[in-house]
């Protein structure tokens, strides 16, 4: 899977409307509800997807070499988020389960966005204590919305 | 007649209201806990770490530091007050309350209530640059007017009679305690629109009317530490004078003991408040092994006072076990955090391991909490204070005799992933205790290492985000000459192999040196790949070494020698991708360094490092070794005055020493011993020490002898089931310590030799 890539400071910036094309790929007809027809607002929901960005290209997988990985991005794509200011909460976790890294990014949505988020963390590796002490194994990353957990997927970091 | 029954219904009905009454009354009352402050600029207390300021929307660039704290809602001219709070005088508390009080000035003018919201701040700022666009220097807000949570902790009402309106802020303290970055508080009318102002008195204005936060809350213990015996563990500990004002008739009673074998007690471990858990009941992870009321200071844990079951009962010769001791009031509060949602980390706690030998018995100096991972080594001003960074954007600093915090962390905007170099006043320029730290929020900071007070805070490229991984360096002006002492620091952006960049900023002040900053692939200057080491200071030949990678080949540098006052280059050298820091002799005489021993090809993979021993006047190399265990860790370590030199390095197996005569006029290294260490850290010894220390993911730090290698004795950090990955070890000689960090989100002192 490849996402539209964002310039260098927004990838710092990490929380961007990711625009149409993965409104396009996000998005079905059947999911959009009327907000007059009484039904709860939907829960929001967040993706994550890994990948190594070598050149311009950022390619996605479950596994990664460490030795070969400059820096891992870890996107998150967020969906159904209410307006209002907001606080994601992204935690790194080490195989074993200890907390490597956490990282609080504040964005805002505005009343009107039905748009999809897409936040970007870079995860350093190359020459890294990953790299380093060979911190190899299934790593999590977990995401909170506001204090409250939404998703959490593993990635696997070989040597 | 009563349609709910008989007169005894009403009766009932009464009864309920009672009691209904009386519930009410409970929960309105004040939390009973032991002592309470009041945190406001004062006489005594400067708020040196306090700030506040106005947001304002109508000139949204302008810095609004002065008398007042205003906050208005008005279309195009809305204002913000942030503040933040000098927590330093409790540095080592359980939160149990926190209301936060600004005083009156000037109240609105209209009648009627206006509803204002204390928000957590969620993003780093700068009181002499925050605006309402702006959070640090050109660094805008995610949304302008101020990063914050969605959800206000407390709200409160404030109308035209109001001399002050309070919050109850007890979650968001609480969490600064707990792992938090505490980024201060903004007060905003909750209303859109309403066109009513109300000024409050700021840090600047009289004390009186400053900012106040009362906060209640419960001591740790003091002076904890263990001894091991045979089969037994004496722990002793002083129970706290107060620092404020008890509340009610509250006095502290005593301690409540957790026990947890081979791991400290987890942090959601936490008896709750107001109960009493019973001996050798569980809590979480630990065990009640020890409950007194009556204000003891001592507890030998043997078969005759610890009758648990297991996996309490007496302490087994050879095993460790961990305590966490939770000082208590008559009312059952303790010293931990309320809310335990991301657990309470911080409370005292001690390790030990009993063995019926003396030698083989083993025990911390202190354990600390850094709430999550770091690996590089501590910074150490050698019996004063020991500094740990922490990828939650924190910053310790540790009192290294006694093992707690100086004062609450300091929150900085990114993580902070290297060591952190203390500078002490008699040596820095700046004639104070100094950190310099830098950020993965592209930030470089000098940080008051005895207050934690900010000296400066620069984003050197100004506009844009720099990335940073590897620590500054510190050249000394007391040692080198020169205006002020200069810091080093490369960048690490990972997106490009020739652009990256070196910096050197005045100590002082954090400008740029005049040079600064070196930009690789410009001008004359050879392409420059990534920097993830800590820049060497080389005093004898007036020089910076830098090692980067470069671009996995060896047809670009990858070590640079700098001149630190003009930023000439005066040498580089081809030596393939280079992770690692360089390191240099006692007398200055051989820089040794090691590369990632890439594979090659375009998928650049680390194989094993070639060591080089390089001629630091000219850069070239005098020798070279070609290892076979992977890449060297961190950095290889060199001991001796003069030669020949041992070097020692650790690879992905094992400890390695190397010896080198430099002053033959083609010297070689000699293979001296090797010792099999899982996944070791950097190693660390000094002249004159007859051991090398190495962390280990095993979760012991090993005692190697320096002459052999030979495994004499390892100290356990963390070998349970939260066993951690040991980071690169620091020593401390005044002490006769060695400090380490873990992945298990603490830092261990241990007394040398083992």
């Amino acid at each position: 899977m490849r996402v539209p890539r964002m310039n260098k400071e927004s990838q710092r910036n990490i929380i961007s409307l990711a625009g149409v094309l993965l409104a396009a790929l996000s998005f079905s007809g059947c999911q959009m509800t009327s907000t007059d027809g009484g039904a709860p607002p939907a829960a929001p929901t967040a993706v994550f997807t890994f990948c190594d960005h070598q050149g311009l290209e950022c390619e996605a997988g479950a596994t990664f070499s460490a030795a070969a990985t400059r820096d891992l991005e870890v996107e998150v794509s967020w969906q159904n988020i209410p307006a209002g200011n907001h606080v994601q909460t992204l935690e790194i976790l080490a195989p074993g389960g200890n907390l490597y890294q956490q990282t609080q990014t504040p964005f805002q949505t505005p009343e009107s966005s039905t748009d999809p988020l897409l936040s970007i963390q870079t995860l350093p590796v190359a020459g890294t204590w990953i790299q380093q002490r060979n911190i190899m194994g299934e790593w999590t990353a977990r995401v909170s919305l506001d204090g409250q957990v939404i998703a959490t997927q593993t990635v696997e970091l070989t040597p | 007649m009563d349609r709910r029954g008989p007169v005894t219904g009403v009766q009932r009905t009464d009864w309920r209201r009672w009691v209904a009454l009386t519930l009410t009354l409970l929960m309105a009352a004040p939390v009973i806990a032991r002592e309470t402050i009041v945190l406001q600029k004062s006489g005594t207390d400067s708020q040196a770490r306090g700030a506040d300021a106005t947001l304002l929307q109508a000139s949204p660039t302008t810095n609004s530091v002065g008398s007042a704290l205003t906050v208005t809602s008005a279309t195009g001219a809305s204002q913000h007050a942030i503040l933040e709070f000098d927590l330093s005088r409790i540095p080592n508390v359980g939160i149990k309350q926190a209301l936060l009080t600004l005083h009156v000035i000037t109240p609105p003018v209209t009648a009627g209530n206006l509803t204002y919201g204390a928000y957590d701040v969620t993003n780093f700022w700068q009181a002499n640059a925050v605006s309402w666009n702006t959070r640090v220097a050109t660094t805008a807000w995610t949304a302008a007017g101020g990063d914050t949570a969605g959800t206000a902790t407390a709200t409160a009402t404030v109308n035209h009679t109001s001399t002050s309106v309070q919050f109850n802020v007890t979650t968001d303290v609480e969490n600064w305690y707990n792992g938090s970055t505490n980024y201060g508080t903004i007060i905003k009318d909750q209303a859109a629109n309403d066109g009513a102002a109300t000024i409050f008195g700021s840090k600047e204005a009289s004390n009186a009317t400053s900012p106040e936060l009362d906060v209640t809350f419960v001591q740790n213990v003091t002076g904890l530490a263990a001894t091991p015996g045979n089969a037994s563990i004496t722990l002793n500990w002083t129970i706290p004078a107060l620092i404020g004002s008890p509340v009610g008739t509250e006095k502290y009673t005593g301690v409540l003991i957790l026990r947890r074998t081979s791991s400290p007690v987890d942090k959601t471990s936490v008896p709750t408040d107001t109960t009493s858990p019973a001996l050798c009941s569980t809590v979480g992870t630990g065990t009640v092994v020890f409950s007194d009321t009556t204000g003891k200071t001592t507890f030998t844990d043997n078969a005759t006072n610890d009758a648990c079951a297991a996996p309490g009962g007496a302490p087994v010769n050879g095993t460790t076990y961990f305590y966490k001791v939770f000082l208590r009031d008559s009312s059952n509060y303790y010293s931990a955090q309320d809310q335990i949602t991301n657990g309470s980390t911080y409370t005292e706690e001690i390790s030990a391991t009993p063995a019926a030998t003396t030698a083989a018995q083993q025990t911390t100096q202190w354990i600390a909490a850094t709430f999550a991972t770091d690996l590089a080594s501590p910074a150490v001003n050698p019996g004063t204070v020991v500094g740990v960074g922490s990828q939650i954007n924190l910053l310790f600093l540790i009192n290294a005799s006694t093992g707690v915090r100086q004062f609450l962390p300091v929150s900085v905007g990114g993580a902070i992933a290297s060591r952190s170099p203390v500078i002490d006043a008699a040596s820095s320029s700046t004639g104070q205790d100094i950190v310099y730290l830098t950020d993965q929020d592209g930030l470089i900071y000098g940080v008051n290492a005895d207050t934690g007070v900010f000296d400066w805070i620069v984003n050197p490229i100004g506009t844009g985000i720099l990335s940073l991984q590897g620590g500054p360096a510190v050249q000394l002006k007391t040692v080198a000459g020169g205006a002020t002492d200069l810091v080093f620091f490369g960048t690490r952006n990972a997106a490009t192999t020739t652009g990256n960049q070196i910096f050197a900023l005045n100590g002082n002040t954090g400008a740029n040196a005049s040079w600064s900053p070196i930009t690789g692939a410009k001008g004359t200057t050879p392409d420059l790949d990534m920097i993830s080491s800590t820049p060497l200071v080389d005093y004898v030949n007036n020089a910076v070494w830098i090692t980067s990678r470069s671009a996995c080949g060896n047809a670009q540098p990858s070590l640079w020698k700098i001149n630190p006052s003009t930023g000439a280059i005066l040498a580089t050298e081809d030596l393939g991708d280079i992770d690692a820091s360089p390191t240099l002799s006692f007398s200055g005489d051989v820089v040794f360094v090691a590369n990632n021993g890439d594979s090659g090809g375009t998928t650049c993979k680390a194989g094993n490092s070639t060591i080089y021993a390089i001629n630091p006047i000219t850069g070239a190399t005098l020798a070279s070794f070609t290892t076979t265990d992977g890449s060297v860790v961190s950095y290889p370590i060199v001991l001796g005055t003069s030669p020949p030199y041992t070097v020692i390095y650790s690879g992905s197996t094992a400890v390695h020493a190397l010896s080198i005569n430099t002053s033959n006029a083609t010297p070689t290294f000699v293979p001296l011993w090797n010792m099999t260490i899982a996944n070791p850290s950097a190693p660390i010894s000094s002249i004159g020490q007859l051991f090398v220390y190495v962390g280990s993911s095993d979760g012991k730090i090993h005692e190697l002898a320096l002459n052999t290698g030979a495994d004499t004795k390892d100290a356990i950090a963390n070998t349970g089931p939260t066993k951690g990955t040991v980071g690169d070890p620091s020593l401390d000689e005044a002490l006769s310590r060695v400090y380490v960090t873990t992945t298990d989100q603490r830092a261990y002192a241990f007394t040398i030799p083992f």
